[in-house]
């Protein structure tokens, strides 16, 4: 294993410091790299103007719609209702962090802002009651309130719990399933506008579809959820050799409550993240900079465009630094709900694929190697986390556990270019894209991903939208073809 | 305690866990519960946060300099996004009127409509 080991923050911030001297004048390309920073796309999609209609605009900016008609009902019967009366398309949002379309409708969106907080409790089972629409970032607190705690979550903590159900939403662990697998069971308003109670004993089919649908069956109102006592954790941030890291992999995972690493595109160096339950005595060192992705892509920009050598002299700034760097690594920790999520203030898009977990090291090496190869103008870490197998029809990780892969792109390029020479590579190893980011699979093609429930999840979705009530474009292409 | 003050302090009261009880609260602001409830489950993630940069709520002279711009183009900036601010800042349900009071609201100034 490598010995040099440093903090995220100043390992990126030294790197920064490099590039002191050296001019990122020359972005245009000269038989090298293609530098990041010359924005390419707009802050919004649409311009709004004070007096005319709000849009809808998800958080990474590349999908809007101007529904004609938002409702935010406040109770089941709200929810119903609004499915029973609304004329046309009708898709439910919650924080809007899906970077694909499966929000946008010309005709009815329901906002879920307002069906938020906790319903009921179990203390002894530790099981709680939320309604759909409650953010991460409050259902953390709120189970803490109660002395109960999500057995995992994602990185970020800005999404409704609904949503992340619906999309099958996850974070890293080999011994956790996605959030879906925490659901006891729903209250669902159906695409008619019936309320129905559905859990692995009432309605079982119609909980299974609900359990990842992509919003397609209805819209859950309220999700009762298996959690954990409240627990502390502590988090250890580190640098390493990328392929150190990987040969011992099966063994990070199975020493750690979960574990994480980051890809550095053009650098034989990658960014792990190893948490567990927190121990007497741990204490927080340094801190988390949700600005240090802004500073690599400075590096990045500042030398990868000399035509040549401009690949190596990035490997070779960042890798200097780090030999000079004393060993610390930065850690976190506190309550479970405060070390899981960062902060996110750099705009990005996301593709991310599911792979078979025994592929997963295949599967990144040779994206990394195409990066290269290639000569993509990509600097933003790729995201590589594990996902316990699951049952659920369509999940992710239905019947095998899996290594989701995610590529970012900064929310100011362009994304497909770089995008569409990766996503190939997730094919050739049976990836599952993530409903709720970027992919191009249509119907046909995610059928043969999921030859065990497509049918089952379709003929429940059918039974409960005939009339495709809850398909927008993008649904329609994902489910019809 | 002044207004600021006030909603400052009823915003970190919020955030550390009574939000169920939203439905009975109205801020003297001139927010409607519904709009405190807009309020809590998106703009206090972001503007209660020191090391995010964004004005925090209550911080008048920040929200003075954001607002130099004037209402109507802080407004556009929160629909369509604005550096780190996301679009319609995490707010779907927001019409017009709810982000005028929102941005009211957090500035703790009685008149953000002129710069």
């Amino acid at each position: 294993m490598s010995t040099h080991k440093n903090t995220r923050r100043d390992f990126l911030r030294k790197s920064a410091t490099l590039t002191a001297g050296v001019t990122a004048a020359g972005l245009t390309t000269v038989g090298g790299l293609t530098g990041c920073s010359a924005a390419q796309e707009p802050q919004s999609p649409v311009v709004f103007e004070p007096g005319k209609p709000v849009p809808w605009i998800n958080w990474a900016g590349n999908e809007y719609c101007y529904p004609s008609q938002r409702l935010a009902p406040t109770n089941d019967e709200q929810v119903a209702d609004a499915l029973k009366q609304a004329q046309g398309v009708v898709r439910a949002v919650g924080s809007s962090h899906s970077f694909s379309p499966v929000v946008p409708t010309d005709d009815t969106l329901v906002t879920t802002d307002l069906l938020s907080g906790l319903v009921s409790h179990d203390s002894e089972l530790n099981q709680a009651e939320v309604w759909a629409g409650t953010r991460l970032h409050d259902l953390g607190l709120i189970l803490g309130g109660i002395g109960q705690a999500l057995p995992n979550m994602p990185d970020m903590d800005y999404p409704s719990i609904g949503g992340c159900i619906a999309n099958s939403v996850h974070a890293t662990g080999t011994q956790f399933g996605s959030m879906s697998t925490y659901v006891l069971g729903m209250t669902l308003a159906t695409p008619s506008g019936d309320i129905i109670e559905c859990s692995a004993d009432k309605n079982p089919d119609i909980f299974q579809a609900a359990r990842t649908s992509v919003g397609s069956v209805g819209i859950a109102s309220r999700i009762k959820l298996q959690n954990h006592p409240s627990f502390n954790l502590t988090e250890v941030n580190g640098v390493e050799k990328a392929e150190e890291v990987l040969d011992d992999l099966d063994n990070r995972f199975a020493q750690h409550r979960h574990f994480e690493m980051y890809f550095l595109p053009y650098s034989d160096w990658s960014l792990t993240v190893a948490t567990d339950e927190a121990k007497p005595g741990d204490k927080n060192v340094g801190e988390d900079d949700p600005h240090a992705v802004n500073i690599l892509r400075k590096v990045f920009d500042a030398v990868t465009w000399i035509p040549g050598v401009g690949e190596d002299i990035y490997q070779r700034l960042i890798e200097m630094e780090l030999k000079k760097s004393a060993a610390i690594n930065t850690v976190r920790t506190g309550p479970s709900y405060q070390v899981f999520p960062h902060d996110r203030i750099v705009r990005f898009r996301e593709m991310e694929y599911t792979v078979p977990a025994e592929a997963g090291p295949a599967c990144i090496r040779e994206i990394m190697q195409t990066i290269r190869k290639k000569k993509l103008p990509v600097c933003f870490p790729l995201e590589y986390r594990h996902v316990k197998a699951d049952d659920i029809w369509l999940s992710m990780f239905e019947g095998r556990a899996g290594a989701s892969i995610s590529v970012h792109q900064f929310g100011d390029i362009d994304y497909k270019s770089v995008f569409a020479e990766i996503e190939p590579i997730f094919w050739k190893y049976e990836g599952r894209p993530h409903w709720g980011k970027i992919h191009t699979l249509d119907a046909k093609r995610l059928k043969a991903l999921y030859p065990r429930h497509w049918q089952d999840f379709h003929e429940v979705r059918r039974s409960l939208d005939p009339s495709g009530k809850m398909l927008n474009q993008h649904l329609k292409h994902i489910f019809l073809g | 305690m002044n207004s600021s003050t006030a909603l400052r302090s009823l915003a970190q009261v919020l955030t550390i866990g009574i939000v169920a009880s939203l439905a009975s609260v109205t801020l003297a602001q001139g927010l409607t519960a519904r709009q405190t409830t807009l309020m809590v489950n998106n703009c206090v993630q972001c503007h209660t946060k020191p090391i995010l940069g964004a004005p925090l709520i209550g911080d008048q002279k920040a929200w003075k300099e954001v607002l130099k711009k004037g209402e109507d183009t802080v407004l556009r900036n929160v629909v369509q996004g604005f550096g780190s601010m996301p679009p319609l800042g995490y707010c779907s349900t927001c019409d017009e009127a709810d982000f005028r009071a929102l941005i009211q609201a957090m500035s703790g100034l009685t008149n953000t409509a002129t710069p």
